[in-house]
Parts: C-alpha cells; sequence; structure tokens
C-alpha cells in the first residue's frame, strides 16, 4: 500500500512537472512571437515618418509609396497567434522596399545627399536587424517548445492535459528557393 | 669572422637595438633597427660550436659513468653549463623580437600603457563600478592601457586594465596536540585570481547590468528574462527598473551578447548611471599580438612591423562595443561627436 502511494505521488509530481513546463514553454514562445510583432509594428511607425519624407520626392514617390503601404498592410493583417508562417509577405516586402530605396538612392543623388532620409534608412535597417534577431529568438524559442511537446514523457503529458499543437517555425522559402541542395526532412 | 668575434657583435648589436626599440616613438624607428639588424650580414644567431661542444662532452661524461662514476658529476656540469649557455642566447633573440613585436602593437593603435597606477585610480572605479569589488584581502591594477577606438559612427575611448584580486577565507581544522590529544587551528587560504576590463564612456544606456559570472554584487534591483532561454542561462540581466532592461534588452542586443559570451569568460557589462560601461572577463590575452614572425626571419618581419602588428582580440572586442553603441545611439542624432575624454 506504502509503495503504491509512493509511486504515485512520482507520477503525479512528474505529470505536473511535465504540464508546468509544457505551459512555460508555450508562454516564452508567444512571448518571442509578440516580440516579434512589436518590432515590425515599430517599423511601421519609421515607415510612415519615411513616407513623409519620400513623398517630397515626387519623382520616385509612386514606386516607394507603392512599396510602403503594402508593407504596412502585410504587418497590419500579422495574427496574434504564434506563427512562423504569417511572416513571410511582411519579410518580402521588408526586402523589396529596401531594394527600391537602395535603387533610388543609387539613381538620385539629391535623396542620397538628405540626411534625414539617411537616418531613416539607418533606423529602418536597425529595426529590420531587430526583426531579424528577434524571428531567431522566436525560432529557438519554438524550438525548445516543439520538443517539449513531442519527447516522451512530456508528449504523454499534453496528448492528456496540455492539448497544445506544434507551432510552426518561420522559413525563408526565398532565401531556401536559392539553394540547390534540399535537406530531406 | 671568428666565433668569439660574431658572438660579440651579436650580442652589442642585440643591446643596441633593445635600446633603440625602448626610445622608438613611430614606426619608421621600429624600422630603422631592423634595417640595423639587416646590415649585420651574418645570421642573427650565436655561433654554439663551444657551447655544443660543452653539452656533447658532457653526454659522453654522462655515458662512461657507467664505467667511471666521478664522470657524472663533471657530465652533468658540461651537459647544464652547455644548456644553460645557448638557452641564454636563444632567449635574448626572442625577448628582443617580443620587444619589437609590443612596441609596434603599441604605436599602431596609439596606446598608452601604465603599470601600477595609483590606488585613487582604483578607489574611483571601485566608486562607480561594483565589478571592482572583488577581493576581500586586496585588490590591485597591475596595468592599464589606454586608446581610442575610431569607428565608423563613434569615436570611442577606452581604458584597458588588467587587475588582481585575492579572496582571503579562515576555516577551523582540528589538529593533533602533540600529547596525545587534538586542538582547533585556524588556518587562512589566499585565492589569487585576474579580472581584465575594459571601461569607456557609453551615454546611451544607464543603470543596467548584465552579469555573466558569479558576482551577484553588481545586480541592480529589478530582474528581467528575456526570450531567449540561451541568453537567460548565459546571462543575468538587471536593472535599476524593469523598463530600463526591457529598453535594453532589444532582440539584436540579445544575439550580440550572446555572440561575446562564445569570446570570451564570465563576461559583465555594467553601465553605470553616469552612462559608462564597465566590460570585464577573466580572459587574458586581450592584447595579444598576431605576429608569429620575428627577428630571426626580417624579410617577413619588416613588412609586419611596417604596417603595424594587430591585436585581433582587441579588434574584435572593440569593434564589438561600437556595434552596441550603434544598437543603441540615436539615428537622427545628425552628426554623431566623439565623446568626452576619459578621466582614467
Amino acid at each position: 500500500m506504502g509503495l503504491l502511494l509512493i509511486i504515485a505521488v512520482i507520477v503525479g509530481i512528474t505529470f505536473l512537472t511535465c504540464y508546468n513546463r509544457i505551459i512555460g514553454r508555450h508562454n516564452r514562445a508567444q512571448r518571442a512571437w509578440a516580440d516579434v510583432l512589436v518590432y515590425e509594428r515599430q517599423k511601421t511607425r519609421v515607415l510612415d515618418l519615411l513616407e513623409q519624407q519620400v513623398a517630397g520626392f515626387k519623382e520616385y514617390e509612386s514606386t516607394l509609396l507603392e512599396k510602403i503601404t503594402g508593407l504596412r498592410s502585410a504587418i497590419g493583417k500579422l495574427p496574434q497567434e504564434a506563427n512562423g508562417d504569417a511572416l513571410q509577405p511582411v519579410q518580402k516586402g521588408t526586402r523589396e522596399l529596401l531594394a527600391g530605396l537602395t535603387v533610388a538612392f543609387e539613381a538620385y543623388p539629391e535623396l542620397k545627399a538628405n540626411e534625414l532620409v539617411n537616418n531613416f534608412m539607418r533606423e529602418i535597417t536597425e529595426q529590420q536587424e531587430n526583426v531579424g534577431a528577434a524571428i531567431t529568438i522566436f525560432n529557438g524559442a519554438v524550438e525548445v517548445f516543439n520538443n517539449s511537446i513531442q519527447m516522451f514523457p512530456n508528449s504523454f503529458v499534453n496528448g492528456c492535459l496540455n492539448k497544445k499543437s506544434v507551432i510552426v517555425p518561420f522559413s525563408d522559402s526565398q532565401a531556401s528557393a536559392a539553394f540547390e541542395y534540399k535537406p530531406n526532412f | 669572422m671568428s666565433s668569439i668575434l660574431h658572438n660579440k657583435k651579436l650580442r652589442q648589436l642585440i643591446e643596441q637595438s633593445d635600446a633603440r626599440v625602448e626610445a622608438a616613438t613611430s614606426a619608421a624607428d621600429l624600422l630603422e633597427v631592423i634595417k640595423q639588424l639587416s646590415a649585420f650580414g651574418a645570421p642573427l644567431e650565436f655561433d654554439n660550436a663551444t657551447p655544443r661542444l660543452f653539452r656533447n662532452i658532457g653526454f659522453g661524461f654522462v655515458a662512461a659513468t657507467v664505467l667511471f662514476v666521478p664522470f657524472v658529476v663533471l657530465g652533468i656540469a658540461f651537459l647544464l653549463g652547455g644548456w644553460l649557455v645557448m638557452d641564454h642566447r636563444s632567449g635574448v633573440i626572442d625577448a628582443l623580437s617580443k620587444k619589437i613585436i609590443h612596441k609596434s602593437s603599441m604605436l599602431a593603435y596609439g596606446l598608452r600603457a601604465s603599470y601600477s597606477p595609483d590606488v585613487q585610480v582604483l578607489e574611483s572605479l571601485g566608486g562607480e563600478f561594483k565589478d571592482f569589488h572583488r577581493g576581500s584581502y586586496s585588490r590591485q591594477i597591475l596595468k592599464s592601457v589606454q586608446g581610442t577606438y575610431l569607428g565608423a559612427v563613434h569615436e570611442l575611448p577606452f581604458t584597458y586594465q588588467h587587475l588582481q584580486y585575492v579572496d582571503r577565507e579562515s576555516y577551523k581544522t582540528t589538529v593533533p596536540d602533540g600529547v596525545g590529544g587534538t586542538k582547533v587551528e585556524t588556518k587562512t587560504v589566499d585565492r589569487e585570481f585576474a579580472r581584465y576590463s575594459l571601461v569607456l564612456d557609453f551615454p546611451w544606456v544607464e543603470n543596467v547590468v548584465v552579469r555573466g559570472d558569479t558576482h551577484v554584487g553588481v545586480d541592480l534591483e529589478e530582474t528581467l528574462d528575456t526570450a531567449s532561454s540561451e541568453f537567460n542561462s548565459a546571462f543575468h540581466l538587471t536593472g535599476i527598473t524593469q523598463m530600463a532592461c526591457a529598453v535594453f534588452a532589444k532582440p539584436a542586443t540579445v544575439l550580440h551578447l550572446l555572440q561575446l559570451a562564445q569570446q570570451l569568460s564570465d563576461v559583465n557589462l555594467e553601465f553605470s548611471e553616469h552612462g559608462r560601461l564597465c566590460l570585464s572577463f577573466s580572459d587574458a590575452g586581450l592584447l595579444a599580438p598576431n605576429a608569429t614572425e620575428g627577428i630571426r626571419n626580417l624579410p617577413a618581419f619588416e613588412p609586419l612591423v611596417e604596417t603595424g602588428i594587430r591585436l585581433p582580440r582587441l579588434d574584435f572586442l572593440l569593434s564589438w562595443v561600437h556595434r552596441l553603441a550603434e544598437f543603441h545611439d540615436d539615428n537622427f542624432a545628425l552628426s554623431p561627436k566623439p565623446l568626452k575624454n576619459m578621466e582614467y
């Protein structure tokens, strides 16, 4: 009887530990995703200010403004729930905008000479760097969480109690398309 | 040239070169020394024929000990004598190479070194940074080097310090009293350790501490865990408020700090309330040069001295700090200006 009681206590503690661990890791992944959203949305504030500056240069207003509007719209559509796939249009939009700005800079020296526009470029590049870092941290948190619900005994506890699903990490399909090598997983 | 004359001239040349390196104030002065060494007209190696003969005789005597025991003493004397003379001569040449390398790197980086600086300097640093509150028995700055890093955006004047701390611990132990009983004695153990720190103006962050070692005394009131488990296990982030920590722990900064943790051990970053940073760690060799050549290979050595011997670890750390400054500076400050001069 005593032995059964001890075994029951050990099993109970193990269940509780696994349950809490899964919750903690899920929350950390959600927080990492929230960081991605925060930095993406901070980027839209810089875009608003950049838009005002670029609007002063009529010649390239249309193409750049179009890209800024497209990117802002893509950032606005990001879901609250962690999902790496949802980031793809935002990352694509950012790449296109930065490429467009670089082309405009090269083509029009007066734009390149505008110190304020340069500062906005630095700011937006830095924000993008933070977004990239936030995504790296998010992917790390997703890996830890996914491992915790797929490995035994956590997988068993998750199946019985937590019932959490695997989170999709962010992967850059455009970058991976450039590789000839495809990993077999 | 006879062996004795060659060795005498080489010794004189090394002594003269040593004095000229000591007095050198530019790379051109060092290159003059190298030219003088090149003009010697013979290999920069001592003619060790005599000591080598002594050593071989020594081996012979030692081998002969099987036949005659007194040869042992004579053999060892010849062997040691020959070996000591050759070792000393080799050391003289290597020492001159090291001196030129050291001077070249100091000149290339515009560094100024001072040894055993005033005690007040350490007291002043300790007043601003808790990282210097180590060593329960003693603490001392062994070497201090000052310089300025000219980054693309900011000029960063810095002071690098090599510190030595001693922790004294007492404990009680039971020992025999000599009359069949035991008695309790108090024993004292000193534990000596070194830390290295870089202190520089960093006006973009205040009242934040990132601790990567066990010196909990540096921690501030509020703690913040980041979203990165890897960062949380490598560092402990504290600040005067949680807001200060949150503003500091940008994702790019978090990854940047993890990169530093891979390069240095027991890293601490203490941002004081006066807008200055103390970056400390336990790895020696920040000022280790990357020169593999010396005056034994003058053709390869001369171009290295001409361009200035690099200090790769110092380059890495200063560019790392500059990047951190770029993450935290204001991109709309129109023309970044050099920071104020370091007081110590």
